[in-house]
């Protein structure tokens, strides 16, 4: 029985009451049958005695079909008319059940949260199982589009709205839960452009299928909780917003939050290494046990015990025998959510680091160059003994730089370099770009307008900042600069901080470029004098770093050089800062782009990207002005891809891509936090099961039924009647009665509503009956009989 | 001559020319098998002798006999035409419809076939009479072969005016008291009366010991009914007029003609008449060979 028959109508209205002038038509066939009355034809008839005697016989029955006949056709063109017109009727409930076609948006979380597991079954799966009822449930004429919750475009499985259910189905049998975190600001964007861009008029509904984490639908940053609650109520304002929780309450995950080097370019031997590990949960995780890798074998294991909302670290100190690029793998025991147990780690280990010294001040003294303390202290030797290290300091002259291949060099230094051509310049700016380290002290030498014109251009170029002029020291009443490290913030000054011994502090210094960072300015300082002017400015450029000294590395503009212990690893936390950031790109998260620059040799080399899966797929090297690069944006899985170039001299790159941790927390929204927080001041509904239609229809305070449709609907059966009446009555009156029946039953059938295709092409194939009636009718009254 | 020769469409009568007229049964005791025609009008097989009158023949004087005797006898020959048709055509006022899609009226049609049959018994040398009626005989003529006769009857036909009722039990009656030779009756007409009161007529002629076979001639109108329109019909014979929705009464009309057709032909066929149902549509040939084809198969073997 249909649960909303009984339900009282409150109101009865017309959309286009203008329309209803049309009912003066109705008359139409009362009009005609007067008009047929009055006009006639006349003619002999030699066979009248039949005719009286057929009139005699028939003259009721003939009376009342001609009355029922006109008053089909009057009813006719009444419901057409009326149909017209839109009526429309608001009832509580309905007297009608509710079929008119719905336009569905299925929205479904795929980020990685939603892989967590409970039993055989993933959150993923139910929102599957739910959306798969939403489409058995789904009638003919309804509409769907299938977006998705992800960290990356394309977001729309099924942009467009497509009235194929099994479509919609076979896209959910190819849909899985990513690596991805869940981006709900841009998925809701999304939702917001398809309910604007949307040129259906049916009725909307959004299902957000969702695990709901606080995280991603709660975020810490104001800004974006409101941004979420504004899309909300817009999408709800245009739609009715249904929210399907499909998230686990008291879930718990343990995670590699973060792996890491104590030193980024660790040299053959031990090395130290640490891992980052949190647990999300009620209670204690102990006994855990987290695994190192290194190229895939199992190096050392650690136990640890994970508490709730604590982070835990785990030191490892492998040994590494062996230069090259190495594939690490931090292994936590797996859990219900085993995605973000693994965490990888692309580490080099590098024999050497190349660092090529500009000498601006040739001299023939060694001591006297500007580039001679430097090279000391990057690579300390005696007059017999060299000091173990990595760095391999190489001097040139300033007139050598534009001849020389940075590409072999890790750093380059520019110490007291007088002029920088234009070429040099953009040599520089292309070197830094691509990921080198360009280091710029001054001098005496520096010709400050040359290097603001041809190096800072105004903050396009690669100098960190504009140089303004030069600040001496009132030497002779004792006023010298020193070094104001201010809270050790900077990564490159950090080390000193609680080493008071390094003597960073007390170096003086005589001289110095003032420097000025306007204030939108991507620099930073890391160093200030005790003037308060920057010592030491850093810049990212491009893929690489740049950092200004504004002071000079040699005797002559100071004594830290010279006398201060802090001199030799301030160079060396530099060098290891700035180079660091072309190594930096080698960690990668879930989505982010690989780019590679090649040199010249590489053009023709075949060039090989191999995934974490196995499957190797051949990169085309892009060429612009006179670089060459390769790109890999496929980074959906986690783990570490391999890049090979062709070349001998070129070896294997690893590329370490893993999953963002903020996924990893599973504390979901609860039904009060959804309701009365996310979705306030939205007619949004909760569920953690889908409900099927029927039951949603009376969950609304009041429901608007068109029917226009019903009347449109009964004027085409009558059409047919009407025919079938004018060629064969019995026929046309036995139509009219299942017609009837099947309007009495229909009510308690459960047969859905009619699209608009269906009932074009109802109206077509009536069209076509009529006139074949028609025509059949005239050609057997043509053909003569065979006696 | 241009009226008569619409009675001998060409086309028709070379399509009847391998046909035989056979006589289905014996009239005046004399009919054995293939009926053939003599070359003069008259048969050599001797019947009697008759005193000579001034102006018969001499061929035929008996010399024997004037041998014998001295009296001048005229021999006279049995008529092989042992074969008397009569036509009985109606020309009631009802005979006159003639709808919109039909070629000729049902006079015309009947007078077509009487004209057609009546060529074709003169062109066997045998005899042919026509009764024209209405309410009441309007012309009789009698049997006759005489090629001359054919011109005669067509003009009767032409000439008979379309008036009165039909009232053809009556007419029957009267019709068979006239004729005095046994033979053929072809009675053509519409029929549209009472099917009792018809039935009777024939009988007397049937007991007359005639071979009665009825052509019943009808508009294709009468049967289809095609009218759209509302249509006031005006009765002929004196009916009165009648207002009509066609499309609501045809089925009606339709039955009680049919039912009317079916009691007709299941009378006569009761009492052994051919019945023939033509519509004026219909080519000639067709409804003259099915007249004969049934006329043949009639005959005994």
């Amino acid at each position: 029985m249909f649960p909303n028959a009984g339900c009282f109508i409150l109101a009865f209205g017309f959309a286009s009451p203008w329309l209803l002038a049309g009912l003066v038509f109705a008359g139409i066939p009362v009009l005609i049958h007067l008009l047929h009355r009055r006009r006639y034809r006349e003619t002999n008839w030699a066979a009248m005695r039949f005719l009286q005697q057929a009139a005699r016989k028939h003259s009721r029955r003939l009376r009342l079909e001609q009355l029922i006949l006109l008053a089909v056709r009057t009813l006719l063109l009444l419901l057409f008319v009326a149909a017209l017109a839109r009526p429309v009727m608001e009832s509580a409930g309905s007297v009608l059940p509710e079929r008119q076609p719905v336009h569905r948006i299925l929205v479904v979380d795929v980020s990685f949260s939603m892989g967590y597991e409970v039993g055989d079954e993933t959150a993923f799966d139910r929102a599957i199982v739910n959306v798969q009822r939403v489409l058995a449930e789904s009638q003919i004429g309804d509409s769907f589009q299938l977006l998705k919750i992800c960290g990356s475009e394309p977001r729309a499985v099924i942009g467009r709205p497509s009235f194929r259910g099994e479509l919609i189905l076979e896209e959910l049998e190819q849909l899985q839960v990513s690596e991805e975190r869940g981006e709900v600001v841009p998925t809701l964007q999304q939702i917001q452009d398809v309910l604007n861009s949307s040129v259906t008029d049916l009725p909307k509904e959004v299902y957000i299928l969702s695990d709901f984490q606080v995280e991603n639908w709660q975020p810490e940053v104001v800004r974006e909780k409101n941004e979420i609650r504004q899309l909300l109520q817009g999408v709800a304002s245009e739609s009715r917003l249904i929210l399907i929780d499909v998230g686990m309450s008291d879930a718990s995950n343990s995670m590699v939050t973060r792996v890491f080097a104590d030193d980024p370019f660790p040299s053959v031997g031990r090395i130290s290494l640490g891992a980052v590990l949190n647990h999300f949960g009620r209670e204690e995780s102990s006994s855990q046990t987290v695994s190192l890798y290194i190229d895939d074998r199992l190096v050392d294991t650690k136990s640890v015990d994970l508490q709730p909302g604590r982070e835990s670290n785990v030191r490892f100190s492998p040994t590494v025998r062996e230069a090259g690029e190495h594939r690490l793998e931090f292994r936590l025991d797996a859990d219900n959510l085993p995605i973000d147990n693994r965490r990888w780690m692309a580490l080099p280990i590098r024999e050497s680091l190349n660092v090529l010294l500009v000498n601006g001040e040739p001299a023939g003294r060694r001591n006297s160059t500007a580039t001679h303390f430097l090279q000391t202290a990057l690579s300390p030797a005696t007059d017999d003994i060299q000091l173990p290290g990595i760095m391999r300091p190489e001097v040139i002259n300033d007139g050598d730089l534009s001849s020389t291949d940075l590409t072999r060099y890790d750093c380059v230094f520019l110490c007291n370099v007088s002029l920088v051509t234009d070429r040099e310049a953009d040599l520089l700016l292309s070197y830094v770009e691509n990921g080198g380290a360009v280091i710029i002290s001054l001098g005496d030498r520096v010709n400050a307008e040359n290097y603001n014109q041809r190096l800072y251009k105004d903050g396009e170029s690669i100098l960190p900042a504009k140089l303004v002029g030069r600040i001496s020291a009132d030497v002779d009443s004792g006023k010298v600069f020193v070094f104001d490290p201010g809270e050790y913030d900077h990564p490159a000054v950090e080390v000193f901080q609680g080493n008071p011994g390094t003597g960073l502090e007390t170096a003086m210094t005589f001289e110095y470029v003032r420097a000025e960072i306007p204030p939108a300015s991507p620099s930073r300082v890391a160093l200030r004098f005790s003037s308060n002017d920057p010592a030491i400015i850093d810049r990212r450029v491009g893929r690489g770093r740049s950092i200004l000294i504004t002071t000079s590395l040699d005797d002559k503009w100071g004594t830290w050089a010279v006398f201060s212990p802090s001199f030799l690893p301030m160079m060396h936390e530099l060098v290891q800062y700035a180079v660091a950031e072309r190594w930096r790109d080698r960690q990668l998260d879930i989505g982010q782009t690989i780019v590679r620059n090649l040199p010249n040799r590489a053009l023709s080399a075949p060039v090989l990207m191999r995934a974490p899966d196995g499957l190797e797929q051949t990169l085309s090297i892009e060429q612009f002005d006179e670089e060459q690069s390769v790109t890999y944006s496929d980074t959906m899985r986690s783990g570490v891809y391999e890049l090979s170039v062709g070349l001998p001299s070129m070896p294997v790159e690893l590329f370490a891509v893993n999953v963002d941790p903020r996924e990893s927390d599973l504390q979901k929204l609860t039904v009060e936090q959804i309701l009365r927080g996310l979705a306030v001041g939205t007619r949004a509904e909760y569920w953690t099961e889908w409900q099927p239609f029927r039951g949603t229809a009376t969950d609304r305070s009041t429901a608007v039924t068109n029917l226009s449709r019903w009347l449109l609907l009964a004027a085409l059966g009558l059409l047919f009647v009407e025919q079938l009446m004018a060629w064969r009555f019995r026929y046309g009156l036995s139509l009219l009665g299942v017609l009837i029946a099947v309007g009495l039953v229909q009510p308690f059938l459960d047969v859905g509503p009619i699209p608009e295709k269906v009932l074009l092409a109802g109206v077509v194939i009536a069209v076509v009956v009529v006139v074949g009636v028609a025509l059949v009718r005239r050609l057997t009254r043509q053909l003569p009989r065979k006696s | 001559m241009e009226d008569f020769r619409k009675y001998f469409d060409p086309q028709t009568l070379s399509k009847l020319q391998g046909l035989q007229l056979k006589a289905r049964m014996i009239v005046e005791g004399y009919v054995s098998g293939l009926h053939k025609s003599p070359f003069h009008g008259f048969s050599a097989e001797f019947a009697e002798h008759r005193e000579y009158v001034p102006g018969d023949d001499l061929r035929y004087v008996d010399w024997k006999v004037f041998g014998k005797t001295d009296r001048h006898y005229l021999k006279q020959f049995e008529e092989e035409t042992n074969f008397s048709c009569y036509l009985l055509l109606d020309t009631s006022e009802s005979m006159l419809y003639q709808s919109a899609d039909a070629p000729v009226s049902k006079l015309e049609y009947a007078q077509y076939i009487a004209a057609a049959l009546a060529y074709l018994v003169i062109r066997q040398q045998d005899a042919i009479g026509l009764a024209t009626f209405s309410d009441r005989v309007l012309t009789f003529v009698e049997a006759s072969s005489r090629a001359s006769h054919l011109k005669q009857l067509l003009q009767v036909m032409e000439d008979c005016p379309a008036e009165g009722e039909s009232e053809l039990g009556p007419i029957f009656h009267d019709i068979s008291e006239r004729i005095r030779r046994r033979g053929l009756v072809v009675v053509i007409s519409d029929l549209f009366d009472d099917v009792e009161s018809i039935l009777r007529g024939l009988k007397h002629l049937r007991h007359r010991r005639h071979d009665v076979c009825v052509i019943q001639v009808i508009d294709p109108a009468e049967q289809d009914f095609p009218f759209e329109e509302p249509t006031l019909f005006r009765g002929l014979e004196g009916m009165p007029n009648q207002m009509v929705e066609p499309r609501s009464l045809r089925k009606a009309y339709q039955k009680e003609f049919e039912d009317f057709l079916k009691q007709t032909r299941s009378a006569l066929r009761e009492v052994q008449m051919d019945h023939l149902l033509v519509r004026t549509t219909q080519p000639l040939d067709v409804v003259l060979s099915s007249l004969l084809t049934r006329r043949m198969h009639r005959m005994p073997r």
